[in-house]
């Protein structure tokens, strides 16, 4: 059932056997898989069912650090989490990303991608995409003809795109309808109550917004807000541990994690940069768009001792252009929204109608991606972050309406994270033009080393800030995501990533919210 | 003033380095006579009238003289000549530097000249055309 805790009388407990924290998709795929059990499981999520801006704002923080996303706009807090807004761009880490790397201090997780793998599988299908394949074969599977670059520098690498899934429309009625979930709106978790010796959890004070007050106790608690918020709420429970609950090594908010992004790495200069640029574009293939781009291979990152790192070719056509005007416009008439600035959407397409034609004519009539107009060739990079405990989520002065510390993100890059895009790069322009498919214009800031990054961007990622180690003086959660030291406290989510690979995180939430999910269920057996 | 190196230009100087190519002893000789403050020879003449253009290779030879001055020395530029099996045949050395190009951007051996990336091959017949 779906229940809003404003409704209930003040001053109520509420007993449960697992307690889950936060709507989101792991908190959601969690709650569905022990659909069923015999686990009376308590989902609680801060939101309703609607965006509130009263609720959002509990989200806002100070970004002290690198420039990154207002802290109220990266992430949405009500049923869903941020799958109401997310792309559904996914794809697995890759081997190298679970394992101890002699270049990358702290790297290593306690588990391999062979112990996920299977819950990738399975986490493909909640994800609605289609056959579980990122590789070679999906850009055979593509009609793509595959450059042969250098197997030991470069691999073929594809994300796929599902379609807009929101885990609150997909997932929620299942909820509703099952005897031994209940999932409460609207009610916050303001502290994480533990015994005295902090070594196992008491109990969770909630609070709606108009200070309407209750607990909850259960056998099992499950944190599972997101990046951002989880290690702020262990910080925040600091009523017996001065440092936080679980803080005891003093990690918990260290260690965020980003995908640095480079929109603009080099200049590409191509005999036919259209063709070049139609390679890369997003292809509707096995129910999902797949979008092609190259990863960095094992042996290149070892010879090269950098992170690991994906990069592609796009155009620098302008954002604000007709076509792209156009494209949100029809993509939102499609889901039944009407346009957010209609005014000036109508604007850009009217005054950019040549390339609207040609691209609708693309579009519609040859059923390829269309391709705004553009000046030049780039290649971008995503990729992986170095783990790094001076780049930290703390709590700030101020406090947020609910009267818990508002968050503090202090994003911070080191020197092998602007290494591995030169690296990137580097390799990426030579590949390119030993087969004679383009030249490369380096950008100068990753040929000086004394340069500075411009424009360094995230993705929307919050990873890191409860890291999964099995050593408790170097994680915070044990390889099954309980809290080291806490008996009957898990983590799920992005924040126990010890390393974040280069892909989207929501595939990987996923799967390891299945793989807690199937560690929990023995003891609920029907 | 400093050059800015185009795109255009960079593809000439690549025509250029490969036209170049096909000359290299005589490019080597021409270049120990000026080191010895000879005149310029009757064959370094012929050959800077095979080029279209040798403004543009000889712009992206400077720049890569100017970074790595060391690569004026007559011991690189034999070394460098040396890696080339038919000096006389034009086909050979093109086949010739298709490879060393290749075997340069496999290893990495890739010089920068404005942030245009080159293989070391291609910038060193650029500094000879500098050097002629």
């Amino acid at each position: 059932m779906i229940e809003d805790f404003r409704g209930f009388e003040d001053g109520r407990t509420y007993e449960a056997d697992i307690c889950i924290i936060g709507g989101g998709p792991a908190g959601i795929t969690i709650a569905r898989e022990l659909i069923g059990s015999r686990a009376s499981v308590l989902l609680l999520e801060s939101g309703g069912r609607e965006y509130e801006d009263e609720v959002q704002a509990l989200y806002a923080g100070r970004n002290v650090g690198l420039p990154y996303f207002d802290l109220d706009v990266t992430r949405l807090r009500y049923f869903g989490g941020s799958t109401n807004h997310w792309g559904n761009y996914c794809g697995p880490l890759r081997e190298i990303d679970f394992e101890e790397r002699s270049w990358v201090p702290f790297s290593g997780w306690p588990i391999t991608l062979k112990d996920l793998d299977p819950y990738y599988r399975r986490a493909q299908q909640i994800c609605a995409l289609g056959r579980y394949s990122y590789g070679r074969e999906r850009w055979v599977e593509l009609g793509l003809d595959v450059p042969a670059f250098d197997p030991a520098k470069v691999l073929p690498n594809v994300r796929q795109i599902g379609p807009q899934l929101n885990f609150a429309e997909a997932y929620g009625p299942e909820l509703a309808a099952a005897e031994n979930i209940r999932v409460l709106l609207h009610a916050n978790v303001v502290n994480i109550q533990s015994n005295p010796t902090a070594t196992s959890v008491a109990h969770l004070d909630i609070r709606t917004l108009e200070g309407k007050r209750g607990q909850v106790t259960a056998r099992q608690f499950i944190l599972a807000c997101g990046g951002i918020e989880n290690p702020r709420l262990l910080l925040a429970s600091n009523g017996v541990e001065q440092n936080g609950l679980g803080n005891r090594q003093d990690l918990v908010g260290r260690f965020f994690l980003e995908h640095p992004k480079a929109w603009r790495m080099a200049l590409l200069r191509a005999k036919s940069p259209l063709a070049l640029v139609q390679a890369y574009t997003d292809r509707f293939h096995d129910g999902v768009h797949n979008r092609p781009r190259w990863r960095l291979a094992r042996t290149a990152q070892e010879d090269m001792k950098c992170l690991n790192g994906e990069w592609g070719v796009g155009t620098d056509a302008d954002r604000q252009g007709g076509t792209i005007a156009a494209r949100k416009m029809w993509q939102n008439l499609k889901r039944g929204r009407w346009p957010d600035d209609l005014g000036e959407k109508v604007w850009r397409i009217a005054s950019d109608l040549d390339d609207v034609g040609v691209n609708a004519y693309r579009e519609f009539m040859l059923g390829e991606e269309p391709i705004p107009e553009f000046q030049n060739v780039i290649m971008w990079s995503t990729s992986e972050q170095a783990p790094n405990p001076d780049s930290r989520v703390m709590l700030g002065e101020q406090r947020d309406a609910l009267g818990i510390p508002r968050v503090q993100l202090d994003w911070r890059l080191t020197e092998l994270d602007k290494y591995t895009k030169a690296s990137i790069a580097k390799i990426a322009a030579a590949e390119l033009a030993r087969l004679g498919i383009a030249r490369a214009k380096l950008e100068d800031w990753l040929l000086d080393p004394n340069g500075s990054w411009p424009d360094v961007a995230g993705e929307h990622h919050h990873m890191g800030t409860t890291r999964m180690s099995d050593d408790p003086k170097k994680g915070v959660v044990q390889g099954d995501c309980r809290v080291h030291g806490v008996d009957n406290l898990y983590i799920a989510g992005s924040s126990v990533f010890p390393t974040g690979g280069t892909v989207n995180p929501t595939l990987t939430i996923v799967a390891l919210a299945l793989r807690l999910a199937d560690h929990l269920k023995p003891g609920y057996a029907s | 003033m400093t050059m800015k190196l185009t795109r255009r230009l960079l593809l000439a100087a690549g025509v250029a380095a490969l036209l170049a190519a096909l000359k290299p002893g005589r490019l080597l000789a021409r270049h120990r006579s000026r080191a010895g403050g000879a005149a310029r020879t009757p064959t370094g003449d012929r050959l800077a009238a095979a080029f279209t253009d040798l403004d543009a290779p000889r712009e992206v030879g400077r720049r890569y003289l100017r970074a790595d001055p060391l690569e004026a020395s007559p011991e690189r530029v034999q070394a460098f000549l040396d890696e080339f099996s038919d000096l006389g045949s034009p086909e050979a050395l093109r086949q010739d530097l298709a490879r060393l190009r290749d075997r340069d951007f496999r290893v990495q051996d890739i010089v920068f000249i404005d942030g245009w990336v080159l293989a070391r091959s291609e910038a060193r017949l650029c500094a000879l055309t500098v050097l002629l």
